[in-house]
């Protein structure tokens, strides 16, 4: 009787487990309210609005663009690079936020806003409708309700986020990561046609063939620096069109990368390479401005080339120069550097005013406890050490001062300073809140986490003190499991934590089964025997296991740290491609043997699991040469590829799948015709 | 740690159809419930008495450690050549520490119960050490007699440690195509470190290495010193991964570092007199099953 009360204990730990989860994710993913509807300009009271500096837009995104791509001495852009020195292009490092995935980088360098961590599960579903931006206001949207017309040749996650957007458009999918050269081909064709159409007032290009080299070799991969010279080449192309086309005179261009790489080549972090992509503002307009800079250089800090910005910061300075609105989400500031191109100083001082009122506007939604009126907080901007709302609010009211000292015909440059740290403080404020979490439900979750932990303390402490080492090894590795969530590194390189556990785990296996621990007082002759060899068995078991254990760990690189270290994988199996295949053909070999075993006798079992078996083995084969050619070129199956190839890949698939189902189907008739027929018997008897 | 003494007989038969799925743990719980073993290995060794001695003993795992903090800069520069030039040091400390503090394998002193044990089959090598007792009253022959089976037990470890434990560091996660010279040159620190000691003293023993290699010693200096040395080497590759980018963190330092901080823990620790003597017993969890099973 006494097991009840520990039943009903474990019972309401288990209910109370997914309801912590629950709290604790409501208060881990804020809702974070967004404006709706499209910004427009304020009623301007007799000031005329600065002029657009640029009509057009070509927007090119390069996927994957890491700032040292384009920037640093080792890079295929060598034209890209010459209009840096020649002032002709404006060159920036891009922050890219995690998550460093290409749907919420899209969502920063149009909206502006910063992307939560929903964007990422929104991202794996795709085609979810809610993860649209047809509703919000972005750039693109502001184009369109001026009635421009907007095309996009590349990736297709800009058809999905914008539904019904583009005039022309055709789209790219990211499905066949092997394909470095096609993908691109696809947007580049469209470029000449398009450069001489005048009909479009935003062009956008977005490339993926950088990005799969990177998933599929690395940055430092021998084809990197070919994709390069290709991208500098259409940057070549379409700069020569900007001078040449009369329609295309004043036209920006702006070249960017949505997210950089690891060392690894892949992204989503929050690494350094990951965070850092190039962006660079090119027209021949920005030469008469004086603007000329090093290239390549040598970066800062870690990939940090020139001047650091925020990805966000893309959107109010695309809508400064073209003379639009400011998207009404947008937690940009306006790029400094561009304030040239206007020639009078109450111009520069209304593009950042703008800003700053748009960026206002979002505070005062975000936190409308606050108020920004500025004989209310004058007080405040005096005593101590603010806040950072406080900080943005005593910004502002600086902002107002300088504005009432100053005249309005001539405006001092100290105002734009003013402006540019209101901005910079607001948009730190309005960063930080989107990852303001609601800490009230984010305690009630852990705190009902604890609880279940508790209530389940007295059953688990029975279950491990009955199994006194391994108990406590167990203990142990939660101890150190829960430890290491402390250290981001260890969050990043689990699989290490599990690595450096399990060689004790092997050890301790070793100790207690080599049989040296109760040798010292064994008597018992006539056991002796047996037992030392099966000792010596269960030793040579845990060595073996040391030994395969070493070898799996080192058969894939995961993780950040020591992700671009060789591997078996990789290194080794590139260069024994005969070893890789006759694994592979082992592996189905013993498969083929697990089959035969479970229906031995029928001669049709054995032809139709061989059929699939061969099946799919071709369609492995296939496969590889179409995804992965370098890992078949050299090897004795070459030719049979090559021979099979021709076969295209969704037939054989369909095949293999057939041959599965014959045998499912085979084994469901057989097996339902022996149960009748047991049952028969059974009912005989 | 001493393992209590299974079920009684007739519960154990009762229930032996049950554990028939594991006859070794069966067993072997069955044979620990019987008579003394035959042949024991050696038990828990005490530092030597004398002033020397004592504060010899104390002193060593603390100048190990100073030789390791000052040395530390120039080890993260320059790992292989720095392993290199501190291996005679090393050794040179080891075997005194030898010398001064502890008995040399066949001394009657370091043998509580069972002195003979080594000297039957495997005591030829280590003849000079029991030569020494006899004229255990003339000192400057008993020293020179005593840095004998110290460098004996320096070239064993060379010769048979070394290669041991760097097949050991591999196995536990060390490079093996790059870094070799690292790798030995760790596992000899780690073998001087842990291997001379137990050598001077236990010989070639072969009960009491079988419990050195089942980690089934009861706690003393050199023993305490040996499992630190394994243990602190094993906590050390835990930095290794984080993203701190300090020079520090490339492989066999923090391995090694480890090893010398386990080391001086463990050889200070074990000899206190609440760990001394006692022994690491993984107790078969068969007798638990079986309690369980007979409920």
């Amino acid at each position: 009787m006494a097991v009840l009360p520990r039943n009903w204990a474990i019972w309401l730990a288990n209910l109370l487990i997914p309801v912590a989860i629950l709290v604790f994710s409501s208060g881990f993913f804020p809702y974070k309210p967004l404006l709706p509807g499209l910004a427009t300009f304020e009623e301007t009271n007799g000031t005329s609005r600065p002029p657009a500096i640029f009509d057009k837009v070509i927007f090119m995104v390069v996927d994957a663009l890491r700032s040292d791509f384009v920037f640093s001495s080792n890079s295929g852009f060598a034209f890209a690079q010459s209009l840096i020195r020649s002032g002709a292009a404006l060159p920036f490092t891009a922050h890219a936020s995690s998550p460093t995935v290409t749907m919420p980088r899209l969502k920063a360098i149009t909206t502006g806003s910063v992307p939560s961590f929903l964007d990422v599960i929104l991202n794996i579903a795709e085609s979810d409708t809610s993860s649209t931006l047809a509703y919000q206001d972005t750039w693109l949207a502001q184009l369109k309700a001026r009635d421009d017309k907007l095309v996009m040749y590349g990736d297709d996650t800009w058809l999905k986020l914008f539904p019904g957007m583009f005039d022309r458009a055709d789209g790219t999918t990211s499905f066949f990561v092997s394909d470095f050269t096609e993908v691109d081909n696809n947007v580049t064709r469209h470029i000449p046609k398009e450069l001489q159409h005048s009909d479009w007032s935003a062009l956008i290009m977005h490339y993926l063939g950088l990005d799969h080299i990177g998933h599929k070799a690395g940055p430092k991969s021998p084809y990197m620096m070919s994709k390069q010279q290709e991208m500098d080449s259409i940057v070549s192309q379409v700069y020569s069109a900007i001078e040449q086309e009369e329609h295309l005179q004043s036209t920006l261009f702006v070249l960017c990368g949505d997210h950089g790489m690891n060392d690894a080549g892949n992204h989503g972090g929050s690494s350094a390479g990951e965070t850092s992509a190039a962006l660079l503002f090119v027209s021949p307009k920005f030469k008469a401005r004086g603007v000329q800079k090093e290239s390549p250089v040598e970066a800062t800090n870690e990939l940090q080339y020139y001047r650091t910005i925020e990805q966000t910061d893309i959107t109010p300075t695309l809508a400064g120069l073209l003379g639009l609105p400011i998207p009404l989400n947008s937690l940009g500031v306006f790029i400094p550097e561009f304030l040239v191109m206007w020639d009078h100083g109450f111009e520069r001082v209304h593009i950042l005013m703008e800003n700053a009122k748009q960026l206002l506007r979002t505070i005062k939604a975000t936190f409308p406890s606050y108020t920004f009126e500025s004989s209310a907080i004058r007080s405040t901007c005096e005593s101590g050490l603010p806040t950072d709302m406080e900080e943005a609010q005593c910004a502002w009211s600086q902002v107002h001062e300088l504005l009432h000292e100053s005249n309005t015909d001539e405006i001092p440059s100290s105002i734009q300073a003013a402006l540019l740290r209101f901005l910079r403080i607001s948009q730190n404020v309005m960063s930080s809140t989107a990852g303001n979490y609601d800490l009230q439900r984010l305690y009630l979750g852990i705190f009902a986490a604890g609880v279940a932990a508790l209530l389940s303390f007295p059953a688990t402490y029975r279950l491990l003190a009955r199994s006194h080492y391994s108990g406590s090894f167990l203990l142990f590795s939660i101890f150190g499991y829960s430890a290491m969530m402390f250290a981001s590194s260890y969050v990043e390189e689990e699989q290490q934590f599990w690595y450096w556990i399990f060689t004790g785990w092997i050890f301790y296996l070793h100790i207690k089964s080599n049989g040296y621990q109760g040798k010292r007082v064994t008597s018992d002759h006539k056991l002796k025997g047996g037992r030392q060899l099966l000792s010596l068995f269960s030793a040579a078991g845990t060595i073996g296991l040391g030994i395969t254990y070493r070898i799996l760990r080192r058969w894939n690189q995961t993780g950040q740290k020591f992700a671009a270290e060789p591997d078996i994988a990789r290194a080794f199996f590139s260069a024994h491609q005969d070893t890789l295949w006759f694994l592979v053909i082992l592996t189905y070999a013993n498969t083929y043997k697990h089959l035969l075993i479970s229906s031995p006798s029928s001669l049709v079992w054995r032809l139709v699991s061989l059929f699939a078996t061969i099946a799919a083995f071709i369609f492995k084969l296939t496969f590889v040469a179409s995804d992965s050619p370098e890992l078949l070129g050299e090897s004795f199956l070459g030719p049979l590829a090559n021979t099979v190839s021709h076969v295209s890949l969704v037939l054989q698939a369909r095949i293999v799948f057939c041959g599965v189902a014959l045998m499912v189907l085979y084994a469901m008739v057989t097996r339902s015709g022996t149960l009748r027929v047991s049952d028969k018997h059974k009912g005989k008897s | 740690m001493t393992s209590t003494p299974p079920s009684p007989p007739h519960r154990t038969g009762t229930s032996s159809s049950s554990s028939s799925s594991n006859p070794t743990q069966y067993s072997q719980a069955n044979a620990s419930a019987q008579a003394p073993p035959p042949k024991p290995p050696a038990p828990a060794v005490s530092i030597l008495p004398g002033q020397l001695a004592r504060v010899y003993s104390f002193a060593h795992p603390v100048l190990l450690l100073a030789l390791l903090a000052v040395r530390f800069g120039k080890f993260v520069e320059d790992p292989v050549g720095e392993l290199l030039g501190d291996l005679p040091v090393l050794a040179g400390l080891q075997m005194l520490y030898a010398v001064l503090c502890l008995p040399p394998a066949g001394a009657p002193s370091s043998k509580a119960g069972g002195g003979e044990a080594s000297s039957s089959g495997e005591g030829t090598v280590l003849r000079p050490g029991r030569v020494g007792l006899r004229r255990k009253h003339a000192k400057e022959v008993g020293i020179s007699v005593k840095v004998v089976p110290a460098l004996i037990a320096l070239t064993l470890t060379t010769l048979l440690a070394t290669p041991i434990l760097s097949i050991l560091l591999v196995l536990f996660g060390a490079p093996l195509t790059t870094h070799n010279l690292e790798t030995i040159l760790c596992a000899a620190h780690m073998a001087v470190l842990s291997a001379t000691a137990l050598v001077y003293v236990h010989g070639v023993d072969g009960s009491t290495w079988r419990e050195v290699w089942g980690v089934a010693r009861p706690a003393d200096a050199v023993w305490g010193g040996a499992l630190g040395t394994g243990v602190g080497a094993w906590f050390g590759a835990v930095p290794i991964p984080l993203d701190w980018d300090c020079p520090w963190q490339a492989y066999p330092i923090t391995i090694l570092t480890g090893a010398y901080i386990g080391y001086a823990v463990g050889s200070l620790i074990s000899r206190s007199s609440w760990l001394f003597g006692k022994r690491i017993q993984f107790t078969p969890e068969v007798e638990e099953d079986m309690d369980k099973k007979a409920e």
